[in-house]
């Protein structure tokens, strides 16, 4: 394997395999379920330290790949395993290895078949941080379509009432969708090894992202052909993110997923959506991106609508926060086909933020769920007497969620919301979409109300304790990053910078789609 | 040629070797069979002749030999489709070798059964003539006729064997006519000195398209895709599937299609390329209705056996993508996705012998449920192979399907690539199913059904299960291997 990082071994695949190391260990460790927590954590907790060299040493100016490895891996078809590591992809890699080990402690009442349970999670990990980190098309896929075997059974198995429906739903709807982005790699792909055996080029780079970013407009596509391998693409990331009108999976998945599921499916793997347009819709299609910036747009503020109504309408809290998933999603897309610096920021920003802000929503709701047994928002009142830590808790990730200036989810929306309208995506979208901003108070607030305040029900919400010391541990690191992120936001954006500025100017850049050609 | 002389038939063993070793080592295989009952030994000896099988095509392999006339060939494609054929026949004779005692079928036979089917098949991978083709077809056909019936005092086997016998005879019938249209028309039976012939009536301006010699080639053609379950060739395969003994049945799904392909893949690219457009189109559609039948018909069976046969019809279907490629490509993707197919079929099946009893009628997805809970091993594996049958990564399903559908969108064979893709995600439907019921849908209440996970079973699955992943996460081990793959043309 060649290696082009200082640290002197190949970090990447480190961090990226690791995880699934400690879920062949826990294999072994059967029927000692204690142990086998402490490990799942003690581990994840490792995988963590061992990623965070990637934030020290990453060096801020540099446009290109950081940490790249690689080796020809299957050399008859031109596909290599490569990994590398950029200002977009940083954060999402350290959020991702943030995230795990507090969902893992946060499982730590899941009494059945707990083992399972923890290799899951840590296969999971391993799946995305490879979707995350990976440089090749064809090794971007196998990381991307395996995310959705452990969730399955994540949800299938540990989940509520109507968890199989959910999860059959979940995996057919995103296997669906991304069957269509296997037929746009494999088209790339003969392109580019056509094109570089031609050149006299070695051809096992014919799926690498940065090759073909070179070389696409070589390879005489049409302007309808160009268009309908950005689709490909487009509508497998648009169902992970997800978009409306392909939205559907998400409220049943989340619902019906244990809360360690949630909170990495809010918090992870639907920014493996918004990652993908960035890294494939934009870098690859760049003059289509410009061109259908608009109408992807509508689609967005739609979603952030859409998802701002339905979160208003329902009666389930977890359902409520679901919603406002969408909605929320809406402006990271948003963002994204602004196609210019202060958005792409705001998109990656605001990605880590509901990260962490959803992520601790739906830690909250396990937390409460656990004792009550209800998410009927009818059922709860009064809790601020009672289990008052909790509701400190619940206040701030609500106002981070809903956008309060000094914490961080104001910092992405407000990015997101000046780019667009910097934009040719132009004022009208952005002024809905700042509706939306509005909607978000008006939603979550009358969840935290209907939580909080009014008359306290001993029989609906029985058992109620406040939140243990293990608990805070988990929902105050998360609280903390919303804090730091809402004050100090230019040290979370200046490691992007350089990158997302190289993707602005290479947008700008990229030649006219000209019609009829 | 003219003197009368007597000429002694020149032997070439490094062609004949495979097949031909395999058919005495059957042979003596059913000799031991009469002074001992002791199916130890007998699979033993059986699974020692189909390594020594594969070891004589390793010992020259990388060499191109033609033999017999040219009637047979001995390539790196044939023995690399032979060597999956043989650890496809040595995987079922682990899954078979408790389960047919278990059905109270303790004849010996079995065995040398098995081994003379599998020969018939490498001579028919090997085949570059008309009538070694047909030899080997019958060879096989014969031997699985009466595999099929082996279960006769169940009233299904029986059933399943007559209708095999009579519709297998009426292809078999259709070969032999397709043969004489095209030799009538061609004067040749070699496949060769088909295209030859075929490049002079270019030449001199005769037309190609003469009706009897298309009819030739669709009758031909009939007849192998009704050896791989080829819609609209398909309808006894669900019944025969049902009916045989299941480990003839696992064996039956992989075995007979690869070799059939393979006779299909040297029929059409070596003695009909100047008829490419033509059976590119009209196998196009084929393929695509194979692909769409199989796997929609699929969703709608809640019997496992019958929906694996529904799902062996499917898979025929995206096979058969890489034959109509026709290129290098082609015929590299489908070497890949006939390893990985035997294994992850031959897999599923062995899950099923396991948990078969007894004279059970039919075999419900139900049963499965909570399998999960009551043998964690064999659900994880099942699970394995559903998810690489339906073609999720990272297992050897992906990796080979990956490679089909690139060799179909590089022949501009785009639109069935992308029924193939689509398709895929409706086979996901029902595959997905079998792992809900076994992990998350709790058994019945009723006393659970022993599982038969014996040694050579568990052995069997093992394999399987590596040789998946391996392909999957290390597809350039085989396709190195395969890769540069070329029909041989002998004349």
């Amino acid at each position: 394997m060649t290696n082009t990082n200082d640290l002197g071994f190949t970090i990447l695949s480190l961090v990226v395999f690791l995880p699934a190391v400690g879920a062949i260990i826990l294999a072994f460790m059967r029927g000692q379920r204690g142990a086998a927590r402490i490990f799942a954590l003690g581990w994840s907790t490792l995988v963590f330290a061992v990623s965070l060299p990637l934030l020290f040493n990453f060096k801020y100016d540099a446009a290109g790949l950081q940490f790249y490895e690689y080796f020809s891996w299957i050399p008859d078809w031109g596909v290599r395993y490569e990994l590398g590591l950029d200002g977009i992809s940083l954060w999402l890699v350290l959020l991702t290895t943030f995230i795990t080990p507090l969902a893992i402690w946060s499982a730590w009442n899941v009494e059945d078949k707990t083992n399972n349970f923890l290799m899951l999670i840590l296969l999971q990990e391993t799946g995305m941080l490879g979707v995350f980190l990976a440089q090749d098309l064809f090794l971007f896929y196998i990381f991307w379509e395996f995310t959705l075997i452990p969730m399955y059974f994540l949800i299938g198995i540990w989940g509520g009432k109507r968890r199989i429906y959910a999860t059959v739903k979940f995996f057919l709807y995103t296997f669906a969708a991304s069957v269509f982005m296997l037929i746009g790699i494999i088209a790339l792909g003969l392109l580019n090894y056509k094109y570089l055996a031609q050149q006299g080029l070695p051809t096992d780079t014919a799926f690498q992202v940065q090759t073909l970013m070179a070389n696409i407009n070589q390879f005489g596509l049409s302007d309808t052909e160009l268009k309908l391998l950005f689709l490909s693409f487009f509508v497998a990331f648009a169902v992970k993110v997800p978009l409306w009108p392909v939205h559907t999976w998400l409220p049943d998945a989340h619902v019906e997923a244990p809360t360690a599921g949630s909170v990495i499916l809010a918090a992870v793997l639907l920014k493996m959506g918004g990652y993908g347009m960035i890294r494939f819709c934009v870098q690859l299609f760049p003059q289509v991106a410009q061109e259908w910036a608009r109408p992807i747009a509508l689609l967005a503020v739609i979603g952030i609508i859409y998802g701002a109504v339905l979160s208003y309408a329902q009666s389930d809290i977890k359902k409520l926060v679901a919603y406002s998933s969408v909605s929320h999603m809406g402006f990271i897309v948003l963002g994204i086909f602004a196609l210019n610096e202060v958005g792409l920021q705001g998109a990656v920003l605001q990605m880590i933020n509901h990260g962490l802000s959803t992520g601790a929503l739906f830690l909250l709701i396990g937390m409460v769920y656990e004792r009550t047994h209800t998410r009927e928002l009818a059922d709860y009142g009064g809790l601020w007497k009672v289990v008052p830590v909790f509701v400190y808790f619940l206040l701030f990730a609500t106002m981070a969620s809903v956008g309060l200036p000094g914490l961080n989810g104001f910092v992405g929306e407000f990015l997101i919301m000046l780019g667009a309208f910097d934009s040719p995506i132009g004022w009208t979208f952005t002024a809905f979409a700042a509706v939306g901003v509005i909607l978000a108070a008006v939603y979550l607030l009358k969840m935290f109300q209907g939580i909080a305040s009014g008359p306290f029900s001993e029989r609906r919400t029985p058992h109620l304790s406040d939140l243990t010391r293990r608990e805070v541990a988990i929902l105050l690191p998360l609280c903390i990053l919303m804090l730091v992120i809402g004050l100090y936001s230019p040290y979370f954006t200046r490691p992007m910078e350089t990158t997302i500025k190289a993707l602005e100017a290479f947008v700008a850049n990229a030649a006219p789609l000209i019609a009829g050609q | 040629m003219n003197d009368l002389t007597f000429i002694t038939p020149e032997i070439n063993w490094t062609v004949l070797g495979m097949p031909a070793f395999l058919m005495i080592w059957a042979m003596l295989v059913l000799i031991v069979d009469m002074f001992t009952s002791d199916r130890r030994v007998l699979i033993t000896l059986s699974l020692i002749g189909l390594g020594v099988t594969a070891a004589l095509g390793a010992l020259d392999y990388g060499l191109t030999v033609s033999g017999f006339s040219d009637m047979l060939v001995f390539d790196q494609f044939g023995v690399l489709v032979n060597w999956i054929l043989l650890a496809g026949t040595a995987l079922t004779l682990l899954i078979a070798f408790d389960y047919m005692p278990r059905q109270n079928l303790n004849q010996g036979e079995f065995y040398p059964l098995v081994l003379f089917a599998t020969s018939g098949m490498l001579f028919l991978v090997q085949a570059t003539d008309l009538v070694t083709i047909f030899i080997g077809v019958e060879t096989l056909s014969i031997a699985l006729y009466v595999l099929t019936g082996f279960a006769v005092p169940q009233f299904k086997s029986g059933e399943a064997a007559i209708k095999y016998l009579l519709l297998g005879g009426f292809a078999a019938g259709f070969l032999v006519y397709g043969i004489a249209l095209i030799y009538g028309m061609t004067g040749k039976t070699n496949l060769a000195q088909i295209a030859t012939e075929l490049s002079t009536w270019q030449s001199t301006g005769k037309a190609l398209d003469d009706p009897i010699l298309l009819a030739g080639v669709g009758f031909v053609l009939i007849a192998l895709g009704f050896k791989v379950s080829m819609f609209p060739f398909h309808a006894w395969t669900p019944d025969v599937y049902e009916g045989a003994p299941t480990p003839v049945t696992a064996y039956m799904s992989v075995a007979t299609k690869g070799a059939a392909f393979a006779a299909m893949l040297r029929f059409l690219n070596v003695a009909f390329p100047a008829l490419k457009p033509e059976w590119q189109l009209l196998f196009g559609l084929f393929a695509a209705a194979t692909m769409i039948y199989g796997n929609i018909v699929a969703v709608a069976q809640s019997n496992l056996k019958r929906m694996l046969a529904y799902s062996s019809i499917a898979h025929a279907g995206y096979m058969l993508l890489g034959v109509l490629a026709a290129s290098e490509k082609g015929i590299s993707a489908f070497t890949v996705y006939l390893l990985a197919y035997t294994l992850t079929n031959l897999g599923a099946f062995a899950v099923l012998i396991a948990l078969e009893n007894r004279g059970m009628p039919v075999f419900e997805l139900k049963d499965l449920r909570g399998l999960g809970k009551r043998s964690p091993w064999l659900a994880v594996s099942m699970t394995v192979f559903m998810f690489s049958l339906a073609g999720v990564p990272p297992t050897a399903g992906f990796a080979s399907k990956f490679g089909i559908f690139r060799a179909a969108w590089d022949a501009n064979l785009d639109y069935l690539a992308i029924i193939g893709v689509i398709t895929s995600v409706v086979s996901a439907f029902f595959y997905l199913r079998v792992i809900v019921t076994m992990w998350m849908r709790d058994a019945e209440a009723t006393e659970p059904q022993p599982t038969y996970a014996t040694a050579s079973l568990s052995l069997g699955v093992l394999v399987a299960v590596i040789g998946i992943v391996a392909v999957g996460l290390l597809p350039n081990i085989f396709t190195d291997l395969a890769k540069a793959l070329v029909l041989t043309v002998a004349q």
